[in-house]
C-alpha cells in the first residue's frame, strides 16, 4: 500500500512546517552549529585533530560508558516503577485518577535544584522520612540513608521519570483493545503467561518511546547525579561538558566533546522515532476506549493496588509536599526556631514588603504565566503544522522529525552557550528580551508538543482526509474541519506541556534575559543564591500549584472533547 | 441432556440488556447462534468461552461442569471477529502459540503448524506478519490457531462479517469442510441467515437475550415458532388474519366462515416463493386445492435476480412480495397461496391447529 | 523544481538570520556625557548594588551611566574583545583576581592610579600595574550549624576538618562546576602546595557527605540540617542576622588563613571618555563602597568603611591566602584532572 503524496496540494504540504523550521534553524540550529563550530577551530585554523582526540579519548569513553550505564539503569527502574501504574491507570477507574495523572507531571516542571531539595528534605539523613521513623520508633540514628550514593541517583531518576512512562504507556494501553488478550486466555494462556508473551510485547513499542525519552533526560542529568550522587566519581558527560566550557573555558574542548554526546544521543532520537513509526504502525486506530472496571476484583489485587498506590504517592508526594511545607517556615526568634508563617506568600503577593529579592516576585509570576501562556498558545499550532509534514514517510519529513526533536538531546550548557552568541549579537530593550526568551522556550518546547501530537496523527486513518477532500474541502479546510479537531485532546496536552516547560526553564532564561527579565525560577534562583530558601520553595509551591491547575484543566477539557 | 457435547443455561445482567439462554449442542456438530445484533450472541460466546461470569446457570461441556473453570483451562478455543492474530507475531508462531504453552516438543510443532497450515490452505505463509494479510488470509490463520490447541469446543465470533460476499461463499464451504475433517464441536456465531442455513447442523435464533427456537435448518426456515423466527430467517409476508374468510377458495367454494380471527394480533405468514402469480385475468390459477386468491394485485416493481424474478406487489393497501420465473405480463394480476403453506401467528406466536 | 524552492528557502531564512545577527554590531556609541559600564548580570539586577549606585553617581556627577548587565566576567571579557573595533563599553566592573589573567593577555585595559588606592590595603591590590582595581572581596570558609555540631567539635583549621570525627559531616562543592567549589580547591593548594595538596582531598573525601554540582544546593542540604559544616563564604552569616534574626549559622576562622577572591573594575584603552569612566571608578573605590558590600555580600575594600553591625558576624581572616593569576591560568586543567583522579577513586 503507498501512502498519498498530498498529490496536487504538495505545495500546501511543504509549506505547512515552514514557521516552525525558521524558529528552530533560527534560535537552535544556527547558534548550535557556531557552538560546535569551534570544535573545529584552532588558532592556525581548521583542525580534526581536537575532535579525533575527544573521540578517541579513553576517558571520554570511559565517562561515556558511565553516563550510559546510569541512564540505562535509571531508565529500567523507572520502567519497572511505572508499568503496575501503568496497568491501574490504564484498565481500572477510580476517583482521583485525574489528580494522580496531575500530580505525576510535577517532577517534570520544578527546576531541578528544588527537586534536589524537595529529595533531601523529604529522604534526607535529618529528612522528614527519617524523623518522623526516629521519632516513632525511637531510634538513635537515621533508619534510610540511601541519599548520596549512586542507589540515590538512581531513586531520584526514577522519581523524576517514572511517571513520564507511566502516562504514555497507560494511554497507549487505554486505547488497546483486549481481544488479544482474550484470544490467548482461550488458548491456554494463564494471566501471567498471557501478559508476558502477549501484553508486554504489545506495549513494547510504546515502552521503549517512553523509555528513550526518559533515558535522553537520565543522559543530560547535571544536579542529580552530583548532589545525590555524593560526588565526582560519578561523571557524566553533562559535567565534563560544563566543566571544559565554564570552569576551564577551553571551548573548542567543550564543543567537540559535546558533538560527540549530540552524536550519540542523536542515535537515540532515531531509534526513538523508528520506535514512534512502529508505535503507529502495529496496532490499528481504534476510537473507542475499552470499558474500564470500577475496580481491581480479587481482594489480593485491591490491596496490591492500594500498596502500590500508597508507594508511589509517599515516592512522588514526599518531596513536593516537602517543597510546599518548606514554603510555610519561617524563622522569627534569635534562636532560630522556624514556625508556620504565612510571611513569604505574603511577600509574594506583595501584601507585606518584600525582604531582598520576594520584591519583584509577584511581578516573576505575571511575567511566567504571559510568557508560558503565550509560549502553549503559539508552540501548538506550529508544532502541529510541523506534525502536517512529518507523518508524511520519506527522507525530507523523517529529518524534519530529527530536526524537531533535537533540541531535547542537547545539553542545556551547550544550548546555554549557544543562547549567549544569540543575546550578544541581538541587543535590544526589553521587549525584545522577552520575544527571544519567549522563542528559547518553544524550542525547548517544541519537541514535546510534537510528540504528543505525532504519535495521534499518525494513527489518524488517512481515509478521513482522504474523503474530505473528495467532498470538496481543500486542503486548510480539511485540516481545521477534520484534522485539527480530531487531535483536539493531544493539543491540549502539548500546549499544556509547553506552559508547564516554559513556567519552569530556567537555564535559557537567564542567558538571554540577563537582568532585564524576571520569571519565577529566575526569582527562585536568586533567591536561593541570597540564602533565602523557604521564600524560593513558596515560589515553587505556586508553580506546582499552577501547573497542577493547568494540568486537571486541560485533563477536563480533554475529557469533554472525547465525549468521557 | 446429551452428555457429549455441549450444554448451557445462563444468565446475567447489565446496564439495559438481560440474557437468560439455555440450549445444548451434540458432539461433533455445527450450530449457529443466530440473531439481529444486540440479540445477545456474542455475549453468549463470551460467557461459554469464560471471558465473562454469568450470574447464574450451568455450562456442560462433555460431561464437566465448567462453570467454575478459568478461560484458560477450559479447551474452548474461539476465534475473534477481529481474528485478534497477535500483532507482535509472525503466522507460524500465532500458531504455535498454544503449543508452545502445551509445551509441544519443537520438531512437534514445527509438523503440526505445517499441518494446520494446509488444512486452511495457507502453507506459504508462515513467516509473514498478520499486517501483511488479507482479511480472509487472516480468518484462515485465526482458525488454524484455534485448532491448534486442540479445543474440546470451538467458537467462531461472526468470522466472515468482515469479508466480501464472495470470499464469504467460499470460506463459510471452507469452514465446513474443516469441521467435518476435525470433527470439533463448533459454535458459530453470524447475523447472516443464508450463513447460518448454508452451514449449520443445527441452528439457534435468539433475540433479545433469550432463545427463540432451536432445530435444523428446514425447521427454522419451514416451521418458526414465531414470527420474529419467520421474518428474520429469510423473507416472508404478513398479512392480517381476517383478509382469509374473504379471499379463501376451496374446492367446494368459498367457506369462510370457517375462519375465525382471534383476540389479539392475529397474522398469517408465507414466503414469496409459495405465491403463484397468474397474469392472464381470463384465466383462473392454476390451483386447485384450498388456497387464498387476491384479486387486482397491482405490480409495483419486478426485480431480476438471476434464476427468478422478485416482485413487489399491492393488494388491498398490504404489500406482498413474490417470486416467479416469468415476468408478469400485465400490471394487475391474481395471486394464489396454498392454506397449508399459511402460518398463522397470534401475537408473534404460532398458532398450533389440531 | 520543488527541490529548489526548499533550498531558496532555506538560504533566505539563513540570509535573514546573518542579517538580525549582524544588526548587533552596529550600536550607537555614547555621547559625550554618557559612560558605558558593562557589569556581570548580578550587578545590575534591581536587587543588585548597580542601580543604586548609578542614581546616585549621576546625581553627584551629572555624568550618565549606560549599564549593561553583560553576563559573566569571561562573558564580558569575550565581549569587550569581540568590540574591539568598534569599542562601546568605558569600564568593565566584576573581574575577578582569579581570572585576571586573560584580562592580561587580551590586553584591553589601561592602568589608572586612583586616588582611593591610598585607603585600599596592599593585600587587596593584586594587580601592581593597576589596569583593575579591587572594589570588594571576600573570603571563603566553613560555615558551621550550631545547633548540629557542639562548640568543642568545631574545627579551627583545614588541617583538623580531614579528622575521622567529622565523617559525612561536610558539604563540599565541585570545583568544576562551582566557583565556590573552585576556591576550595585553590585554598587548599595556598594552604598545602602543588606537592601536598591531594593529600588532604585525600583525607576529606571520607567526610564529605556529598560533593554538590553548585553553592546552592550545598547550603540548601547545610540549612536542611544534613550536615553541620558546608562550605561558604565569610560573610554567609550576615543573611541569617539580617533577614531571619538567628545567630545559629557562624563563620568559622581557620588558622592556616583564607583564600581570597577579589572583583575589580578595569579602565577599557579603547574609551573615548576617560575623564568621566575614572570619576565612576573613584566613585566605585568611595562612596559606593557600602552598598557594594551590603548587596554582593562582600567586604568593601575601602578600609574606611563603615559596616552595619550585622557583619560583625562575618569575621575577617587573619591571613589572606591568594594565588598568582597566571599560576592559576597555566595550572588550573591539570590540577582540576588531578583533583577528579583523586576524588573519583
Amino acid at each position: 500500500m503507498k501512502q498519498q503524496d498530498g498529490g496536487q496540494y504538495k505545495g500546501f504540504y511543504k509549506a505547512m512546517p515552514a514557521p516552525g523550521a525558521a524558529v528552530l534553524l533560527l534560535l537552535f540550529l544556527v547558534p548550535l552549529f557556531f557552538t560546535l563550530s569551534t570544535a573545529f577551530l584552532s588558532e592556525e585554523g581548521f583542525t580534526l585533530s581536537r575532535v579525533q582526540q575527544t573521540f578517541t579519548s579513553a576517558y571520554t569513553i570511559r565517562i561515556l560508558l558511565f553516563t550510559l550505564y546510569q541512564a540505562a539503569l535509571s531508565t529500567l527502574a523507572s520502567v519497572v516503577v511505572a508499568l503496575p501504574g501503568a496497568y491501574l491507570l490504564a484498565n481500572y477507574s477510580f476517583r482521583g485518577k485525574r489528580f494522580i495523572r496531575a500530580l505525576t507531571t510535577v517532577p517534570f516542571v520544578i527546576p531541578s535544584i528544588l527537586v534536589v531539595l524537595g529529595f533531601v528534605i523529604f529522604f534526607g539523613n535529618n529528612g522528614f522520612l527519617n524523623q518522623f521513623l526516629m521519632k516513632t520508633f525511637s531510634l538513635e540514628k537515621p533508619p534510610i540513608q540511601i541519599l548520596y550514593s549512586f542507589k540515590a541517583i538512581i531513586l531520584a531518576h526514577t522519581f523524576f521519570n517514572f511517571p513520564i512512562i507511566m502516562n504514555l504507556v497507560s494511554s497507549y494501553w487505554e486505547h488497546m483493545d483486549m481481544h488479544c488478550e482474550m484470544a490467548a486466555w482461550t488458548l491456554g494462556a494463564r494471566k501471567g503467561k498471557t501478559f508476558r508473551t502477549i501484553t508486554l510485547p504489545r506495549l513494547l513499542p510504546s515502552i521503549i518511546s517512553a523509555s528513550t525519552l526518559v533515558f535522553l533526560f537520565c543522559y543530560n542529568s547535571f544536579a542529580i547525579i552530583l548532589v545525590l550522587g555524593g560526588g565526582p566519581q560519578f561523571t557524566t558527560m553533562e559535567v565534563e561538558i560544563y566543566r571544559l566550557a565554564r570552569t576551564s573555558m577551553d571551548s573548542g574542548a567543550a564543543a567537540s566533546l559535546s558533538l560527540f554526546s549530540i552524536l550519540v544521543t542523536s542515535f537515540l532520537l532515531i531509534w526513538y522515532n523508528k520506535s514512534q513509526k512502529m508505535l503507529a504502525r502495529s496496532e490499528a486506530y481504534t476510537t473507542s476506549t475499552k470499558r474500564l472496571d470500577k475496580r481491581p476484583a480479587t481482594v489480593a489485587g485491591k490491596v496490591l493496588a492500594l500498596l502500590y498506590s500508597l508507594a508511589t504517592s509517599l515516592f512522588i508526594l514526599g518531596p513536593i509536599a516537602s517543597i510546599v511545607v518548606r514554603s510555610f517556615m519561617a524563622s522569627t526568634t534569635r534562636s532560630g526556631a522556624e514556625s508556620f508563617s504565612f510571611r513569604w506568600y505574603r511577600q509574594l503577593f506583595a501584601i507585606e514588603r518584600g525582604t531582598g529579592h520576594m520584591g519583584s516576585a509577584l511581578q516573576a509570576l505575571t511575567n511566567s504565566l504571559a510568557i508560558a501562556t503565550i509560549v502553549a498558545l503559539i508552540t501548538v499550532p506550529i508544532a502541529l503544522t510541523m506534525a502536517t509534514a512529518i507523518r508524511k514517510k520519506g527522507f525530507a519529513s523523517s529529518s524534519l522529525e530529527l530536526f524537531g526533536m533535537l533540541p531535547m538531546t542537547v545539553s542545556s550548557v551547550i544550548i546555554g552557550l549557544g543562547y549567549y552568541i544569540i543575546s550578544n549579537r541581538i541587543r535590544g530593550g526589553v521587549s525584545i528580551g522577552y520575544t527571544l526568551v519567549v522563542l528559547a522556550h518553544m524550542v525547548i518546547a517544541i519537541p514535546f508538543v510534537l510528540r504528543t501530537i505525532l504519535p495521534e496523527y499518525r494513527k489518524m486513518p488517512l481515509s478521513y482526509a482522504q474523503s474530505s477532500l473528495t467532498l470538496g474541502a481543500g486542503p486548510l479546510r480539511t485540516f481545521f474541519l477534520i484534522e485539527v479537531p480530531l487531535l483536539k485532546g493531544a493539543m491540549i496536552t502539548g500546549g499544556m506541556f509547553a506552559f508547564a516547560l516554559s513556567m519552569g526553564e530556567i537555564n535559557a532564561t537567564l542567558t538571554l534575559a540577563n537582568s532585564a527579565i524576571v520569571t519565577l525560577p529566575v526569582v527562585m534562583y536568586r533567591l536561593i543564591g541570597s540564602y533565602n530558601f523557604q521564600g524560593a520553595c513558596a515560589l515553587g509551591s505556586v508553580l506546582i500549584l499552577v501547573c497542577s491547575i493547568v494540568f486537571i484543566v486541560s485533563e477536563l477539557a480533554k475529557g469533554e472533547s472525547n465525549g468521557r | 441432556m446429551a452428555d457429549r457435547g455441549l450444554s448451557c443455561a445462563m444468565k446475567a445482567s447489565y446496564q439495559d440488556f438481560r440474557l437468560d439462554a439455555a440450549f445444548s449442542v451434540q458432539e461433533g456438530e455445527l450450530a449457529c447462534i443466530i440473531g439481529p445484533s444486540g440479540c445477545g450472541k456474542s455475549t453468549t460466546l463470551q460467557l461459554i468461552a469464560g471471558l465473562i461470569t454469568p450470574e447464574e446457570g450451568s455450562i456442560i461441556l462433555n460431561g464437566n461442569d465448567i462453570m467454575q473453570t478459568p478461560v484458560h483451562e477450559r479447551q474452548i478455543a474461539m476465534v475473534f471477529q477481529d481474528y485478534a492474530l497477535f500483532p507482535h507475531m509472525n503466522v507460524a508462531q500465532n500458531i504455535a502459540y498454544p503449543m508452545k504453552l502445551r509445551k509441544v516438543p519443537k520438531e512437534k510443532r514445527l509438523e503440526e503448524v505445517n499441518r494446520l497450515l494446509s488444512l486452511v490452505s495457507m502453507t506459504e505463509y508462515q513467516k509473514r506478519k498478520p499486517q501483511e494479510l488479507s482479511g480472509g488470509e487472516r480468518q484462515r490463520v485465526a482458525l488454524a490457531r484455534a485448532l491448534a490447541s486442540q479445543p474440546q469446543l470451538l467458537l467462531l465470533d461472526e468470522p466472515l462479517s468482515a469479508l466480501d460476499a464472495k470470499l464469504r461463499k467460499h470460506l463459510r464451504s471452507e469452514i465446513r469442510r474443516i469441521h467435518e475433517e476435525t470433527g470439533i464441536t463448533t459454535l458459530y456465531v453470524t447475523h447472516d441467515q443464508e450463513e447460518a442455513l448454508a452451514i449449520a447442523d443445527t441452528i439457534i435464533v435468539m433475540q433479545g437475550g433469550k432463545v427463540e427456537q432451536v432445530g435444523s435448518g428446514e425447521e427454522i426456515y419451514h416451521s418458526p415458532n414465531s414470527l420474529f423466527v419467520a421474518t428474520f430467517m429469510g423473507e416472508g409476508n404478513t398479512l392480517p388474519y381476517n383478509i382469509i374468510p374473504r379471499s379463501v377458495i376451496s374446492q367446494m367454494g368459498g367457506n369462510g366462515f370457517l375462519f375465525k380471527p382471534l383476540e389479539g394480533k392475529h397474522t398469517i405468514f408465507f414466503r414469496p416463493e409459495h405465491v403463484i402469480i397468474q397474469d392472464d385475468e381470463t384465466l383462473p390459477l392454476p390451483e386447485f386445492f384450498t388456497h387464498l386468491e387476491f384479486r387486482d394485485a397491482q405490480v409495483v416493481g419486478c426485480e431480476f435476480q438471476g434464476d427468478h424474478f422478485r416482485i413487489s406487489l399491492l393488494w388491498e393497501g398490504h404489500q406482498i412480495i413474490a417470486h416467479a420465473e416469468e415476468r408478469p405480463r400485465t400490471a394487475k394480476v391474481r395471486l394464489g397461496i396454498r392454506i397449508e403453506k399459511i402460518r398463522e401467528f397470534l401475537n408473534g406466536q404460532l398458532v398450533i391447529k389440531n | 523544481m520543488t527541490k529548489h524552492r526548499n533550498y531558496f528557502a532555506v538560504l533566505a531564512i539563513l540570509l535573514v538570520s546573518s542579517f538580525l545577527f549582524a544588526q548587533g554590531a552596529k550600536e550607537s556609541s555614547s555621547t559625550n556625557n554618557t559612560i558605558t559600564v558593562y557589569a556581570y548580570d548580578a550587578f545590575c539586577g534591581d536587587w543588585g548594588p548597580g542601580p543604586a549606585i548609578v542614581t546616585e553617581f549621576e546625581a553627584k556627577t551629572g555624568i550618565k551611566v549606560n549599564l549593561v548587565s553583560a553576563g559573566d566576567a569571561i562573558e564580558m571579557l569575550i565581549k569587550v574583545q569581540s568590540e574591539k573595533n568598534n569599542p562601546i563599553a568605558d569600564v568593565v566592573v566584576g573581574i575577578s583576581d582569579d581570572m585576571a589573567a586573560k584580562a592580561y593577555a587580551a590586553d584591553l585595559f589601561e592602568a589608572y592610579q586612583s586616588p582611593s588606592l591610598a585607603s585600599i590595603p596592599a593585600f587587596l591590590q593584586f594587580d601592581p600595574s593597576h589596569k583593575l582595581l579591587p572594589f570588594d572581596y571576600g573570603n571563603f570558609a566553613f560555615v558551621v550549624d550550631t545547633e548540629k555540631l557542639p562548640s568543642e567539635m568545631f574545627p579551627t583549621s583545614l588541617q583538623a576538618l580531614t579528622d575521622p570525627k567529622y565523617k559525612n559531616k561536610v558539604l563540599l562543592i565541585d570545583p568544576r562546576t562551582s566557583s565556590v567549589g573552585l576556591g576550595l580547591l585553590l585554598w587548599t593548594i595556598e594552604v598545602y602546595g602543588e606537592q601536598e595538596y591531594l593529600s588532604w582531598w585525600k583525607a576529606m573525601k571520607q567526610n564529605a557527605l556529598t560533593i554538590t554540582e553548585g553553592w546552592s544546593s550545598a547550603y540548601g542540604l547545610f540549612t536542611e540540617g544534613e550536615a553541620p559544616l558546608v562550605l561558604s563564604y565569610t560573610t554567609s552569616p550576615v543573611y541569617h542576622v539580617t533577614y531571619e534574626d538567628t545567630t545559629r549559622y557562624q563563620t568559622l576562622l581557620f588558622s592556616e588563613g583564607h583564600s581570597t577572591t577579589i572583583e575589580s573594575v578595569g579602565l577599557l584603552s579603547s574609551s573615548k571618555n576617560k575623564e568621566h569612566a575614572k570619576a565612576f571608578i573613584d566613585f566605585l573605590l568611595t562612596d559606593a563602597q557600602l552598598e557594594i558590600a551590603t548587596a554582593n555580600s562582600m567586604y568593601p575594600v575601602n578600609s574606611t568603611t563603615e559596616l552595619p553591625p550585622a557583619f560583625d558576624w562575618a569575621p575577617k581572616p587573619q591571613k589572606n591566602l591568594s594565588l598568582d593569576a597566571a599560576t592559576i591560568e597555566k595550572n588550573l586543567d591539570r590540577w582540576l584532572t588531578e583533583w577528579t583522579q583523586v576524588m573519583s577513586k
